[in-house]
């Protein structure tokens, strides 16, 4: 066996020189490859010259939480020790905050501990500051003096740092402070619809001291948005403010009190509040959708041209080791479209980015993506890696049914037609579409996790594309076995 | 003329996969329909408090055009170009030297096939729809209110569905005849009836834009004709002008190839 090592090397150099020519001597090839760019680049121009943003002009605020709360009448400091937060979510929020009153959307100052991205600073929905330290039991503090109001954390009660001095439009008459849990809902993206399911976070705080009670009773709100009033905030922009559950707190004897809550606060672009559409990279390579159709012409004619011509025939007579040939074929087919996939992609990347920016999408809530970004460089080569594995699927699809129109109606049916219909009619066709079926693969495009809190029904990074893969895997497989069993 | 139609029909039908093409049309038309009521959900909307939004019954009954264009658009890109690839087509033009009279026969041989199968299939599609819509839970409470068979928008749904189906067909046959490859004659038809779709499903754009793409677009302006609730369809256009619209591309991409049909070399 050793020693036929270089004959056979030898010979799949051959049989790949072979199916190379064939490849770019014939014509179809061309003007499949030429579709694949030309459809790759229309969708993704259309898309990116018709979409705009104007999120950065808009205040899309959320304010929806538990509080429980005392007055504080003038400067004073609230201090708890967060011993405990349910992990709910990456941006789940339990800390302090000294608020304008109790009704949703007034002037607020908040420090905050989170299960993924540390201590944060608020205020008025405006500013944020963040603090990645927050390790075991933090303590917080907020301190207000006239306007400005100053977070600390500790990490033993004794030594504090100071997080930060945020300035509020609180009037100082008639301000609560206290403590405030709440969790962010978990969204389910269904088409293009984002639907949200409301989860309760919980939070345990002890050695709980305010420097200005007047009266040992705290009082509990549900702080949130009437439900009038609902509808009217950034519906459709995809700022999760709806639905909220009700929380409670539980106080223990040894003064530590339990807090549920559910909701967000912060707004678009700060807190970890998203609009659905951040993911700018993902939108602006979503062409390959529409190039796909030429990565399945040039895959299928690669194989039943030959069928139709009987060319194959002399080609088995040439070289009789079929599933050799075959391999050849995935091999030449796979890298050309990787190659022009990936040219595509690239270019596609930097024509969209400067024309989503002058429609909108920048900096805060849209930041400009970098190339050297891992995440972007997965994407892009991701998108070419899509269009090659559609294409060596319409190869198997091709050897197995042999005729060209036969290849073409099953490949364009399950790819283009069935998705597109089912994006628009139902969205549980569509869900199912996204993570059962060939297309799952588009999701190696994500360079966002959609929302932090998102749970499987928005389809993995990795998951995706791993379906695309198994796909692809079952039917060369079986064209393989087929090649080999019947007669050319 | 009348020997050029016979001849264009023997050989459409006595070829298998051109007569397994045109039972799947029906078939299709009818299993579309139930494949897409299954999978509808039922919608949440509280049917005691504010009631639901009224949907298409019969616009959903004949969602399985989608599926049945398929079979329209094989069968034409296969009537055309089949004659192409072992240059049979001199053996025709050798005995009917009229090229446009081969042609023409060729498009209404086809444009016959379709109208035959597609009534059947459309027709199935509503008696089986039925049914299924009702078994699915998809009652009149929830905004789907089942129209009469008598009714006239269901009726002229049904005719435009059939006239859509050839329509289709005819469009694919000029692009056929364009580019001579059954391949890319399936490849260009379905590009140019769910491109402009694909484009309004994926890409978020004002509404001025949404309606200006679906009136101008074949296959969205052309499934107006099936629209029976005002507001749901696949276009802002009257269902006789959206079909219109499709006519129009038809006929043109009919003149663009049989021009080049008649003219070019074989």
């Amino acid at each position: 066996m050793v020693t036929a090592e270089p004959g056979l090397l030898r010979m799949t150099g051959r049989a790949l020189r072979a199916e190379w020519t064939k490849l770019r001597s014939v014509r179809s090839s061309g003007l499949a490859l030429l579709a694949l760019v030309a459809l790759t680049m229309l969708l993704s121009l259309v898309g990116a010259s018709l979409s705009t943003s104007n999120a950065n002009q808009q205040k899309i605020s959320v304010d929806q939480f538990h509080f429980v709360h005392q007055p504080m009448t003038g400067d004073g400091t609230v201090t708890a020790q967060v011993t405990a937060q349910a992990d709910t979510g990456a941006w789940a929020k339990a800390g302090l905050m000294i608020k304008d009153g109790t009704a949703s959307g007034s002037s607020y100052a908040a420090i905050m501990v989170t299960p993924g991205h540390g201590v944060l600073m608020q205020a008025d929905a405006k500013t944020e500051l963040t603090e990645r330290s927050a390790t075991g039991a933090p303590w917080l503090r907020l301190t207000r003096a006239g306007q400005s109001v100053t977070g600390y954390e500790s990490a033993d009660g004794v030594t504090w740092t100071t997080v930060g001095t945020l300035t509020v439009t609180a009037p100082a008459a008639s301000t609560q402070a206290g403590l405030f849990v709440t969790s962010p809902p978990k969204l389910h993206l269904m088409g293009e619809i984002p639907n949200y399911e409301p989860v309760l976070g919980e939070a345990t705080f002890k050695n709980v001291t305010l420097s200005t009670a007047h009266q040992a009773k705290w009082t509990d709100t549900e702080v949130a948005l009437p439900p009038a009033a609902e509808s009217a905030v950034a519906v459709g922009e995809g700022a999760p403010t709806t639905p909220v559950l009700d929380g409670k707190s539980t106080w223990v004897a040894d003064g530590t009190v339990t807090v549920t809550g559910s909701g967000d606060i912060g707004r678009a672009g700060m807190g970890g509040i998203n609009l659905t559409d951040v993911d700018r990279v993902k939108a602006g390579l979503t062409g390959i959708q529409f190039g796909l159709i030429g990565a399945i012409a040039i895959g299928a004619l690669f194989i039943t041209a030959e069928f139709k011509t009987r060319t194959i025939r002399t080609t088995f007579v040439a070289r009789p080791g079929r599933a050799a040939v075959l391999t050849a074929k995935s091999i030449v087919l796979a890298g050309v479209v990787f190659l022009t996939g990936l040219a595509v992609s690239v270019a596609v990347y930097f024509i969209t980015r400067p024309m989503q920016t002058r429609n909108g999408y920048r900096a805060p809530i849209y930041p400009q993506s970098s190339f050297f970004d891992p995440a972007v460089l997965r994407a892009i080569l991701g998108a070419s890696l899509f269009l090659a594995l559609i294409g060596l699927f319409s190869l198997a699809i091709g050897t197995i049914v042999r005729r060209t129109a036969d290849a073409i109606i099953i490949l364009l049916t399950l790819l283009v037609i069935v998705p597109t219909i089912a994006g628009g009619a139902s969205h549980s066709a569509y869900a199912f579409m996204g993570r059962a079926t060939p297309l799952a693969g588009i999701s190696i495009l994500q360079t966002i996790p959609l929302a932090p809190t998102s749970t499987a029904v928005v389809t993995g990074t990795w998951s995706g594309f791993l379906v695309l893969c198994g796909y692809t895997l079952v039917a060369l497989v079986a064209a393989f076995w087929v090649l080999r069993r019947r007669d050319a | 003329m009348r020997n050029a139609l016979r001849a264009e029909w023997t050989k459409l039908r006595t070829l298998p996969s051109n007569a397994w093409t045109m039972v799947g049309l029906a078939v299709l038309m009818a299993a579309g329909a139930v494949v897409v009521i299954a999978a509808t959900d039922v919608p949440g909307c509280r049917v005691d408090r504010d009631g639901c939004p009224p949907q298409d019954v019969t616009a959903l009954m004949l969602m399985g055009v989608h599926v049945a264009q398929i079979a329209a658009i094989a069968l034409a890109a296969a009537a055309i170009c089949a004659e192409f690839q072992p240059r049979l087509i001199r053996a025709t033009f050798a005995m009917k030297p009229q090229r446009r009279t081969v042609f023409a026969a060729k498009a209404l041989v086809v444009g016959g096939a379709v109208l035959v199968t597609a009534l059947a299939g459309t027709i199935a599609a509503i008696l089986i729809g039925r049914s299924a819509t009702t078994s699915k839970g998809l009652t009149a409470q929830r905004g789907y209110l089942q129209p009469a068979l008598t009714a006239g928008s269901l009726q002229r749904a049904v005719l435009g569905t059939v006239l859509y189906l050839i329509l289709v067909a005819l469009l694919t046959a000029g692009i056929a005849a364009a580019v001579r490859h059954v391949g890319a004659a399936i490849g260009i038809a379905v590009t140019a009836l769910y491109g402009p779709y694909m484009v309004t499903v994926l890409v978020p754009m004002s509404a001025h834009t949404l309606t200006r793409i679906q009136d101008a677009a074949p296959m969205m302006a052309g499934l107006a004709v099936q629209t029976t609730v005002a507001g749901t369809g696949t276009s802002s256009l009257s269902p006789w002008a959206g079909l219109a619209v499709l006519a129009a591309y038809a006929v043109g991409t009919l003149l663009i190839g049989g021009a080049l049909f008649t003219v070019r070399d074989v």
